[in-house]
């Protein structure tokens, strides 16, 4: 295998992952758009759609891919539960009480995943596949494959779902300004649980999606949520296409530093794109956040 | 009010003193110690998050980062309360280091760097093996010692921590009632203000951030001296929450809230020992609560009730605590 | 010691494409009290963010005491001898009136950041004159009552003069207003007129931003008129009031009379 065939396999992996940590990041998006927070728990949110997927499989009484969607379905209730008992109370607090928050509930869905299921990686069944297809010299994964198109597909519908249907454009009336849009006649409360349930549905498809490949276990939420989280940043924070590219440009680069520079010091990557992109840039390479306010 | 803390301050120093006369159980006498380790750190938070207003999801980070420091310089021969200072200062050095490049950054975004810039000092202690034996830890860290007195035993282990928190609650209050800490105050409310009433806002954040290190780098090597083996996995961002939520139930901006909340959030997961690992879920939930009830946490509330009771003394405001 | 306290010189300040302030020149004469009048958006807060230092001007430069102020933090500024208020009160929400002034002091101190820890005699004696010295003030703004009050509990009106007390506590040789009539109620116009005349009288050099038409007439020494980004007149209240450019710059409308 020659060393462009290396190239173009590692590029097909960085995009897949990169795929997988869009999704996510697109949850920090509606959230922030929301409500001016970084939601910590959506990381735990995609764990939980895993950990759901997995538990519905193991009953054996479910076909496998309608486990894979009520999975989804149940991350979505998970999400509109936690922002009506942890979250909505403390909307009017200070932002600082809410993030705060947003930690402690992540906190409790790992905790509560490693009493339930152990600290150990569990396997997930492998529904997308073995095969390998042949591009020049190099071998594209199925796996990857599909995992890149599900998640366009997905960014795409969400995309018209905004743009195009009444209730889509009601939630971006919301995220722009919640107390016009009370005046308005919109249901306010109604949309922050459409929000979470939707958001934590796309972190639970990330989930899913990426289980097959990397096993589920109770610290992915953390490990990839962080990832996503740079990518939101890098995509500036408020844009949908932003996280899109943000996570694939992490994937990417995650991947190739993987290769060409050191395994060990992957997981450093994002982090340091992350505090870069803060230090140097704050609004992202596409945020039109403007100056940032002093005090 | 002013009398009304120092009462407090007073029976409060006296019953810690007297537990272990009372308190025969060795076992959470060395709770109480591990408390008022972490007392030290969560105070640290405190002054950089309680009373400056930039919330820090990194201090587990500095704290590993102080024991560490002390433990590699006392396994390295040099004398264990000079290497405890020498982390103390490293620590605030590099928190320092992190002060001044994050300056333009407000709110949320501040603290996330904190967070990420924790989590690769971790990866740092974790990855460089030959100095820091990665995620096996260190062992055999030698004891504070007084003469040919080691601290190894829980009571003299404990009025050494309780010695050490009351100079540590010393020094921030000076700070707190100070002109600095009226400035650190009035960064917290508002950084333009305090910007053209002569206040260098740069100069004042990176003080914060210095002192605040300092507390959590000493904290970490009491850390190190008192329990004697040292592991990244102590350090880890969950821990910067528990920080945090000890910081928030005690009472955020307050004196003794943090010291509180450190020995409550400890004591509170052993009276539910049927669950294993039960303590980080604790933790969370009761300070999911606190935020919605209570978000003056304990010290916080009490002063609010005391407020309202004396509603009609016009000096009712701010006691101190 | 030059007669003008503060030179702006050829100041522009430019927004993307938009210039809020275009070649500004002003002059303030030491001890006078100099309004700056204007219908809303021409420029005169943005040219107060310039002078403080909050804002970089795009060209040109603000010199005072004979010092040019480029790249000088606000807060160097203000130890300088300068001091403002905001036109949308800027307080220390969270605390009292009498910490609110006492932050002030800050630059007057001789106490150094480590004798927050380490206080000899001097500094609790430091402490105690400043904490009197921020009374009198409280009480030179009629605030004498509220001293314990927290800020944002009182009422628009007080926490306006508030600004004022806070913004003299740094000593300011010149003082800068930003609309302090701006939601007084007008039972309290007359008092922050006199409050303005003891300020002048201090030797406090006053730049002030006012909609409040007859109290810039009564109080003002010096009018400069802004319209646009442009200064298009200047002079005593008497020669502005009746300058045509002016009068067309507020389109015909009765300004002296609207804006009281």
């Amino acid at each position: 295998m020659g060393r462009s065939d290396l190239f173009v396999q590692v590029v097909a992996q960085g995009l897949a992952m990169g795929a997988v940590y869009a999704l996510i990041a697109l949850g920090y998006v509606m959230i922030f758009k929301a409500v001016g927070v970084f939601n910590f728990a959506q990381g735990d949110f995609m764990m939980a759609g895993c950990f759901l997927g997995l538990w519905l499989v193991s009953t054996g009484t479910i076909p496998l891919f309608a486990a894979l969607v009520l999975a989804v379905l149940l991350s979505a209730a998970l999400g509109v539960i936690v922002e009506i008992v942890a979250f909505h109370p403390l909307l009017e607090s200070p932002s600082r009480s809410y993030l705060m928050c947003t930690i402690a509930v992540g906190i409790i869905f790992r905790e509560v995943a490693k009493m339930r299921f152990g600290a150990d990686p569990l396997r997930f069944p492998n529904y997308l596949g073995h095969g390998v297809i042949k591009v020049g010299g190099a071998g594209l994964s199925v796996q990857y494959i599909w995992i890149t198109t599900v998640a366009a597909v997905v960014v795409v519908l969400l995309l018209w779902f905004f743009k195009r249907t009444k209730v889509g454009k009601a939630m971006r009336a919301v995220s722009e300004d919640r107390e016009v849009a009370r005046l308005m006649g919109i249901d306010t409360d109604f949309n922050m649980r459409l929000t979470y349930a939707i958001s934590s549905a796309l972190g639970a498809m990330a989930g899913v999606l990426i289980a097959p490949v990397f096993f589920a276990f109770s610290e992915m939420g953390r490990s990839f949520g962080l990832r996503a989280f740079s990518s939101f940043v890098l995509g500036g924070t408020d844009s949908i296409v932003g996280a899109v590219i943000g996570g694939l440009l992490i994937g990417l680069m995650e991947n190739l530093a993987g290769v060409y520079i050191s395994t060990q010091y992957k997981d450093v990557v994002s982090f340091v794109v992350l505090i870069a992109v803060l230090v140097w840039r704050p609004t992202g390479l596409f945020g039109e956040r403007g100056e940032q306010r002093a005090g | 009010m002013r009398a009304n803390t120092k009462t407090f301050s007073l029976y409060f120093w006296l019953v810690a003193a007297l537990l272990p006369v009372v308190l025969r159980n060795i076992y959470l006498l060395h709770l109480l110690v591990v408390a008022l380790i972490y007392s030290v750190t969560a105070m640290g938070l405190n002054i950089l998050t309680g009373y400056t207003g930039k919330l820090s999801l990194g201090h587990a980070g500095l704290f590993g980062l102080g024991a560490y420091v002390s433990a590699l310089l006392s396994l390295h021969e040099v004398p264990v309360p000079v290497a405890m200072l020498a982390a103390g200062i490293a620590v605030a050095s590099v928190g320092v280091l992190l002060g001044i490049p994050t300056l333009k950054l407000q709110g949320h975004y501040l603290s996330i760097v904190t967070l990420g810039f924790s989590e690769i000092l971790i990866l740092i202690i974790i990855n460089w093996k030959s100095l820091t034996n990665g995620p096996g830890g260190l062992r055999g860290i030698p004891p504070i010692s007084i003469g040919s007195f080691s601290l190894v035993d829980e009571v003299p282990q404990y009025y050494f921590m309780l010695g050490l928190v009351a100079l540590l609650v010393w020094v921030k209050a000076r700070i707190v009632h100070s002109h600095v800490g009226l400035a650190l105050r009035a960064i917290m409310d508002s950084e333009t203000a305090a910007e053209a009433m002569g206040i260098s806002v740069a100069y004042y954040r990176v003080m914060a951030f210095g002192i605040s290190s300092f507390y959590a780098g000493l904290g970490g090597a009491c850390f190190s001296h008192l329990l004697g083996y040292v592991s990244p996995y102590s350090f880890q961002s969950a821990e910067s929450f528990g920080l945090l939520g000890m910081v928030v139930v005690g009472g955020i901006g307050t004196l003794y809230g943090p010291v509180l909340g450190a020995v409550l959030m400890t004591l509170l997961p052993e009276y539910f020992r049927a669950f294993a690992d039960f303590r980080l879920i604790l933790n969370a939930v009761v300070t999911i609560i606190l935020l919605i009830k209570a978000p003056g946490g304990i010290v916080g509330t009490v002063q609010a009730l005391a407020r309202r009771r004396q509603l009609s003394a016009p000096t009712a405001r701010g006691c101190g605590l | 010691m030059t007669q003008n306290v503060l030179e702006v010189i050829g100041v522009t300040k430019a927004f993307g494409g938009l210039k809020a302030l275009d070649d500004i020149n002003l002059s303030v004469k030491r001890g006078t009290v100099h309004s700056i009048v204007g219908p809303n958006g021409s420029g005169k807060t943005t040219l107060f963010n310039v002078i403080t230092g909050f804002s970089q001007p795009t060209a040109g430069k603000v010199i005072f005491k004979a010092i040019d102020l480029k790249g000088k933090k606000p807060s160097s500024i203000t130890a300088m001898g300068m001091a403002r208020t905001f036109q949308n009160v800027l307080l220390f929400r969270q605390m009292t009136a009498l910490e609110n002034v006492m932050v002030a002091r800050h630059t007057k101190l001789r106490a150094k950041p480590y004798n927050a820890v380490i206080r000899p005699k001097w500094v609790m004696e430091e402490e105690e004159l400043n904490r009197a010295r921020c009374t009198e003030l409280l009480e030179l703004c009629g605030l004498g009552a509220r001293a314990k009050e927290l800020a944002r509990n009182l009422p628009y009106g007080e926490q306006k003069r508030l600004e004022i007390a806070r913004a003299l506590a740094t000593e300011p040789e010149l003082l800068l207003l930003d609309e302090p009539a701006a939601g007084t109620p007008a039972g309290e116009i007359d008092g922050l007129l006199e409050l303005i005349q003891k300020i002048k009288a201090l030797g406090i050099t006053v730049l002030l931003i006012e909609h409040k038409m007859d109290m810039v007439m009564a109080v003002s020494d010096t009018v400069s008129v802004l319209s646009f980004g442009h200064k298009i007149a200047e002079g005593t209240p008497a020669e502005v009031s009746s300058n045509p450019e002016v009068i067309e710059a507020y389109l015909g409308r009765k300004w002296l009379d609207a804006e009281t």
